[in-house]
C-alpha cells in the first residue's frame, strides 16, 4: 500500500494556504486542486502517475466558471474547478464536469455535412472542408454583393460571441440575435431604466436579510456557482435570514428560513404591498429617496397606498400579518437585499414586476452597498482595430415595437420572419438551438423548413441539434474544450475579472474552432470584410481583446492567462456606492423610479401591478404551467451529456395531491396539458406527460423541468436505440450502450413543453412571458 | 482578511515535532454539513468522472427527500456514499478477502480477487456497493484513495460548491475534520448497526436517514426527483 506521510500532507496543505492567503482578497475555497497551478500534481487512478492539466473557461451554462482540464494521452479525462477563478473558486457543478460527455459525444460531427434530401429529412453527405467553405463562402459573397443586411446570425449569447458579432457587422448586417438574451430580457430593461445598467448582483454573502421572489439561485441562475456559493455563505456563515415567496418548493427554499406560497402571477402585487407597508410604517430611508431617486417619499407613499395587505391577502394568498412582519424585518435589518431573476420578469408585466422589486431595495437604502443590491461589475474588453461599424438597425435587430429592449432577443424573431417583416438571405446558426429553446417550436420549425423564408441555412455547431437538423450545410466546429476566447461575466465577488478559454486538447479530427471558420470565410467573402479578420493567429486576436487592461498587461498579458486561466486585480476591493461620486448612468443621474421612458410606451411611470387577466381569474380546470430550470440541465446545451441525463432525463408534471384529487388522477397517470383558447397561439396545442405528486407546489400550479424531451441531438439526448453513425475510435464509449432510461418507457426522455407556449412578449421589455402559461389538464 | 477555509486535508496550524511523530497513524474521516448542501449533485458527477463509474450505478449521490404537507412541505438533502466503517461487515464477510480495510481506514475492493458473489452487498446496511456492469465485480466509494495517496482530498469534496463536505485525519486533533467533530453534534446512519461509520453528518434530517428503501443502484426514477414521504 502506498501511503503519504503526514509531513508531505502538511507541506501540500500549508503551501496552498500560503499562496491563497497572499494572492486572494476573497473567501477562497481552497480545498480544490489547489496546488496544481503552483506545480503540484494530479494523479490518475489506474497508474497513480501525474497527469497534465490546463486552465480554461466552462461553457456548459452562461456562468463561465474557471475550469481545469486534466489530460492523459491527449484525452480530457476529467474537468475540475480552477481555485483561482473568482466566480467558482475551485468548485465545479455537475454540468461543468460533464463537459467530457460533450467533447466525446459519440455522435459528434467531425466533418462537414451537406443535406441531400429535403430539409429536416436527416439525409446528409459528408463533404470536404474545401468544398464546404467554397459553398458557404460563395453564398455569403454573393449575398454580400447583393444585400448584406439579409444575413441573420443567431447565437446563444452575444457577450460570449464577440467574434460572431464582429463577423456579422463586418459583413454589413445588424442582425445578430441572441437566444440567451431572452432569459432575463425584461429584467435587464427594468434595471437599465432604473439605474442605467443591465442586470444586478445581490451581495448575498454579506447580507443579513435576503428576500427572494420566485428565484431559485441554488438550482439555476446566470451566475450559478458563484452566486449559490455566496448565498450559502450568507445563510450559514453570515447568519442571514432568507425569506422566499414562490409557487413551488425548490432547493433554494429548502435552505431558507421561510417559504410563503403565493398565487401564481401575483408576485408583483405582493412586492408592492411590502413596499407600501414600509412607506406607511415610516420605515423608509428618506434621505436616500430624496437624494438618489426622482420621486419624493410622499409621492411614493400615495401611489403605493392602493396595495393594502388585505388586498394582497385576498389576491396573492399571503396572510396580511405575514406581509407586515416581512416588510418590517426587511426594512429594519441591515444590510438587506432582494433577489430576483427570470421567474419574476418572464411575464407580460415583467418590467413592472422587476421595477417593483428594485423599489424595495431603493426605499430601504440597500443600493450598491455591502450586503445590498449591487450594480453588476464586469471587466470591459477592447475591440480589436479596425472595428467594424455596426450597420443601421433593422426590424429584426431592433424591433420597432420594443425600443427599450437592450439586447436583441430571439423569442419574437421567427414570427417576424414568417410575417416577412424582413427578408433573410442566409441564416447562420452558431452554437444555439432555437428549435428547442424558443416558444412555439412549431413556428420555428415551419420557418426553418421554408426555403422562401430561409433560402440558405448554415449551422456552425459540433452537434446535430434540433436546429442543425434543419440546416442545408453543417460546419463542425470544436467544442469549448478545444476552443479559445476571452470571457468576462458580471463578477459575483463584485471585483471584475477576465477569464481565458484555451484548448485543453487539440481539435478532434476535422473539427475547426469558430475563429478559424470565421477568418477563412472572411478571406473568401472579401468585399472589404477580410480587413477585420487579418489576425495571423488566434493569440493575436485574444491579445487585442485584453490590450486595454493595464494590470493584466503588467502581470504578463496573454501568457499570464494561459498559465492561470483568470486574472483580476489582487489588490482590488468592491467599490461600493461609487454612484455617490458619479451618480447613476440614467438621464437624470438618479434612480428613475418614476420613468418617463416607460410612460412614453403607455405603461405606468411608477412601478405598478398589472395583473394578467387569464392568470388572476383561472377557471376550474385551468392551471398555471411553470417550466423550471435545474442545476442538472442547461436548457438545450447539456442534452447530450449522459451523466446529466442519467440524473434528469424526463419531466413528469409536478402536481399537488389536492389538484390530483380534483382532476381524478393519481401518481404516474398520463395527463394531457392543453392551452386554452384565450392564451395566444402556438402551432402545438397540447403535450402529454405523467403525473408526479408533490406537496411542494401551489394547488393552482403545475410544473415541468426544462432541459429534456429532445427530438434530435443524438441517441443520448433522445434515449433512443436509433441507428446512428458508427463513431470513430476517439468517440467510442461502452457507456453509450448502457442508457437505462428508454425512449419508449413511460415518461421516456421527457417532452418539451415549450412547444405549446405561444410567443407572448412583455409590451415594454420585449422578453418572452414564459410565466404567463395557463393550461387545462385532463386525464388521458 | 477572512478566509473561507485555507486548509487542505490533514493540514492544521504550523506543524510541530509532535505532529511528525504521529505521521504514519492516519485515520481518515468525513463530515458532511447537510445545512450547506444544495442538492446540486456535483459530487455525484465528480465521482463518475474520477472513478469511471458506469451508467446504471452510483458510488456517491445526493438523496432528496420531501416531507410535510402543503403549505408546510420541506425538502431535505442527504449526500450518500460508503461510510468506510471501522467495523466493516462487508470486508469481514468477503469469502475471497477481496474486500479489506487499509490502515488509514479506507475500505477497499481488490478487483483481481473479487468474484462478484455479492456477499458484501448483502452485508452492507447502506446500499453503497454495486456490481460494475462491465467487469461483473463489486465496486464502491474508496474515498479516492489514489488522490489521498497523492495528498489530495476526494473528488466529491474538492468539487462541492458550498463546502458541505470536510475531509481529513480523525487522529489529528488539529485537523479541520477533528475540530468540526469536537465542536458540533453529529449523526451517523444506522448507528444501531454498530458499524462505526467514518462519515458523520451535521444537521441531517432524521427521517431521511432512517427511512431506507431507496435502492439507489436499482433505478426506477431519476435521481433528481425527491423521494416523497408524507
Amino acid at each position: 500500500m502506498r501511503s503519504i506521510s503526514r509531513r508531505d500532507f502538511l507541506k501540500l496543505g500549508a503551501a496552498s494556504t500560503a499562496v491563497l492567503a497572499v494572492e486572494s482578497q476573497f473567501n477562497v475555497i481552497a480545498y480544490a486542486a489547489e496546488q496544481l497551478i503552483e506545480g503540484g500534481r494530479s494523479v490518475t487512478r489506474a497508474s497513480g502517475l501525474p497527469r497534465s492539466f490546463l486552465p480554461s473557461t466552462c461553457m456548459q451554462c452562461p456562468a463561465g466558471c474557471g475550469i481545469i482540464g486534466y489530460v492523459e494521452e491527449s484525452r480530457v479525462v476529467k474537468i475540475g474547478g480552477n481555485t483561482k477563478h473568482l466566480s467558482n473558486q475551485g468548485a465545479l457543478c455537475g454540468r461543468g464536469q460533464a463537459g467530457i460527455n460533450a467533447i466525446y459525444d459519440p455522435e459528434r460531427l467531425l466533418s462537414p455535412m451537406k443535406r441531400v434530401g429535403p430539409r429536416g429529412s436527416d439525409s446528409w453527405e459528408q463533404i470536404s472542408w474545401d468544398q464546404a467553405m467554397e459553398e458557404v463562402g460563395g453564398s455569403l459573397a454573393s449575398l454580400k454583393s447583393r444585400n448584406p443586411r439579409q444575413l441573420l446570425f443567431l447565437t446563444d449569447d452575444i457577450g460570449d460571441d464577440h467574434l460572431g458579432q464582429r463577423f456579422t457587422h463586418a459583413f454589413g448586417s445588424p442582425n445578430i440575435i441572441a437566444s440567451i438574451g431572452d432569459f432575463n430580457a425584461n429584467k435587464l430593461v427594468a434595471d437599465e431604466l432604473t439605474w442605467g445598467a443591465s442586470g444586478d448582483m445581490p451581495d448575498v454573502a454579506n447580507s443579513k436579510y435576503i428576500l427572494i421572489f420566485g428565484a431559485n439561485p441554488l438550482e439555476s441562475n446566470p451566475q450559478y456557482l458563484g452566486l449559490s456559493r455566496r448565498l450559502v455563505q450568507g445563510i450559514r456563515d453570515n447568519q442571514a435570514k432568507v425569506v422566499v415567496f414562490d409557487t413551488r418548493l425548490t432547493n433554494t427554499s429548502a435552505l431558507s428560513n421561510e417559504l410563503h406560497f403565493v398565487n401564481p402571477g401575483s408576485l408583483g402585487l405582493l412586492i408592492l404591498t411590502l413596499a407600501n407597508v414600509i412607506m406607511q410604517e415610516g420605515l423608509y430611508k428618506r434621505t436616500f429617496i430624496e437624494k438618489w431617486t426622482n420621486v419624493t417619499p410622499e409621492q411614493l407613499a400615495q401611489h403605493l397606498a392602493q396595495y393594502t395587505p388585505e388586498r394582497a391577502e385576498a389576491e396573492a394568498g399571503v396572510e396580511a400579518s405575514v406581509i407586515r412582519t416581512v416588510a418590517t424585518e426587511f426594512a429594519t435589518t441591515a444590510p438587506a437585499t432582494t433577489f430576483t431573476d427570470q421567474v419574476l420578469s418572464n411575464h407580460s408585466s415583467g418590467v413592472q414586476n422587476e421595477r417593483a422589486a428594485m423599489l424595495l431595495s431603493i426605499i430601504t437604502g440597500n443600493i450598491d452597498n455591502r450586503g445590498g443590491l449591487c450594480l453588476p461589475r464586469e471587466q470591459e474588453l477592447a475591440q480589436p482595430e479596425p472595428v467594424p461599424a455596426p450597420p443601421p438597425p433593422s426590424a429584426l435587430s431592433n424591433p420597432p415595437a420594443y425600443p427599450l429592449a437592450s439586447e436583441q432577443t430571439i423569442a419574437g424573431t421567427f414570427a417576424q420572419i414568417q410575417s416577412r417583416e424582413e427578408q433573410v438571405g442566409v441564416l447562420i446558426s452558431h452554437n444555439c438551438n432555437p428549435a428547442y429553446s424558443n416558444p412555439d417550436l412549431g413556428l420555428v420549425e415551419d420557418v426553418l423548413k421554408d426555403e422562401t423564408l430561409i433560402p440558405y441555412h448554415v449551422a456552425i455547431t459540433p452537434f446535430l441539434t434540433e436546429t442543425a437538423a434543419l440546416a442545408d450545410i453543417i460546419l463542425p466546429e470544436t467544442t469549448y474544450l478545444e476552443d479559445s476566447d476571452i470571457i468576462v461575466k458580471p463578477s459575483p465577488e463584485l471585483v471584475p475579472y477576465v477569464s481565458l478559454r484555451q484548448p485543453v486538447v487539440p481539435p478532434l479530427k476535422e473539427a475547426r474552432p469558430f475563429f478559424t471558420i470565421a477568418t477563412e470565410l472572411a478571406a473568401i467573402i472579401k468585399g472589404g470584410m477580410e480587413q477585420y479578420f487579418s489576425f495571423k493567429r488566434v493569440d493575436e486576436y485574444l491579445s487585442a481583446r485584453i490590450a486595454n487592461i493595464g494590470g493584466l498587461q503588467a502581470a504578463g498579458a496573454l501568457d499570464y492567462l494561459k498559465q492561470h486561466g483568470v486574472w483580476y486585480d489582487p489588490k482590488s476591493q468592491p467599490d461600493y456606492q461609487a454612484f455617490k461620486q458619479n451618480g447613476f448612468s440614467t438621464p437624470s443621474g438618479r434612480m428613475e423610479v418614476n420613468s418617463e421612458r416607460i410612460a412614453a410606451l403607455g405603461s405606468p411611470a411608477l412601478p405598478t401591478y398589472e395583473p394578467v387577466t387569464f392568470m388572476s381569474q383561472l377557471g376550474e380546470q385551468d392551471y398555471v404551467l411553470t417550466i423550471f430550470d435545474t442545476a442538472i440541465q442547461s436548457d438545450w446545451k447539456t442534452g447530450n451529456c449522459m451523466w446529466l441525463d442519467e440524473i434528469l432525463h424526463r419531466n413528469p408534471v409536478w402536481m399537488n395531491p389536492a389538484t390530483a384529487e380534483e382532476l381524478g388522477v393519481e401518481d404516474g397517470d398520463e395527463v394531457k396539458l392543453t392551452r386554452p383558447n384565450n392564451v395566444g397561439e402556438a402551432k402545438a396545442r397540447s403535450v402529454t406527460s405523467t403525473v408526479y405528486l408533490t406537496e411542494g407546489i401551489h394547488p393552482k400550479v403545475i410544473a415541468m423541468a426544462n432541459g429534456v424531451g429532445h427530438t434530435a441531438y443524438g441517441r443520448i439526448a433522445q434515449a433512443e436505440e436509433i441507428p446512428y453513425r458508427e463513431p470513430p475510435d476517439v468517440l467510442q464509449n461502452p457507456n453509450t450502450e448502457m442508457i437505462w432510461w428508454g425512449h419508449e418507457e413511460p415518461g421516456g426522455n421527457g417532452v418539451n413543453p415549450k412547444q405549446i407556449v405561444p410567443v407572448t412578449l412583455d409590451p415594454v421589455g420585449g422578453g418572452e412571458a414564459w410565466g404567463d402559461m395557463v393550461v387545462t389538464v385532463a386525464k388521458v | 482578511m477572512e478566509i473561507f477555509t485555507g486548509e487542505a486535508a490533514g493540514a492544521g496550524p504550523p506543524k510541530t515535532k509532535e505532529d511528525e511523530q504521529v505521521a504514519e497513524d492516519i485515520r481518515y474521516g468525513m463530515v458532511i454539513d447537510v445545512r450547506r448542501c444544495i442538492g446540486c449533485q456535483s459530487c455525484s458527477v465528480a465521482c463518475k468522472a474520477e472513478m469511471s463509474v458506469p451508467l446504471e450505478v452510483f458510488a456517491t449521490w445526493v438523496k432528496i427527500v420531501e416531507r410535510g404537507q402543503y403549505p408546510d412541505a420541506q425538502r431535505f438533502f442527504l449526500p450518500r456514499l460508503c461510510n468506510n466503517c471501522e467495523n466493516a461487515i462487508c470486508a469481514r464477510n468477503c469469502p475471497t478477502k477481496a474486500s479489506y480495510k487499509r490502515d488509514d481506514g479506507v475500505v477497499m475492493v481488490d478487483e483481481h480477487r473479487c468474484i462478484g458473489c455479492k456477499y458484501c452487498i448483502a452485508s452492507c446496511p447502506y446500499d453503497v456497493r454495486y456490481i460494475n456492469p462491465f467487469k461483473n465485480i463489486v465496486q464502491k466509494c474508496y474515498w479516492c484513495y489514489h488522490r489521498l495517496d497523492a495528498g489530495l482530498v476526494p473528488a466529491c469534496v474538492e468539487t462541492c460548491p458550498t463546502r458541505a463536505m470536510i475531509f481529513g485525519d480523525l487522529n489529528d486533533p488539529k485537523s479541520e475534520v477533528s475540530r468540526v467533530l469536537a465542536t458540533n453534534a453529529t449523526q451517523v446512519i444506522k448507528k444501531d448497526m454498530q458499524t462505526e461509520p467514518h462519515v458523520f453528518y451535521i444537521g441531517a434530517d432524521e427521517a431521511a436517514m432512517s427511512n431506507y428503501e431507496e435502492e439507489i443502484n436499482y433505478f426506477t426514477e431519476p435521481l433528481f426527483f425527491p423521494k416523497i414521504r408524507l
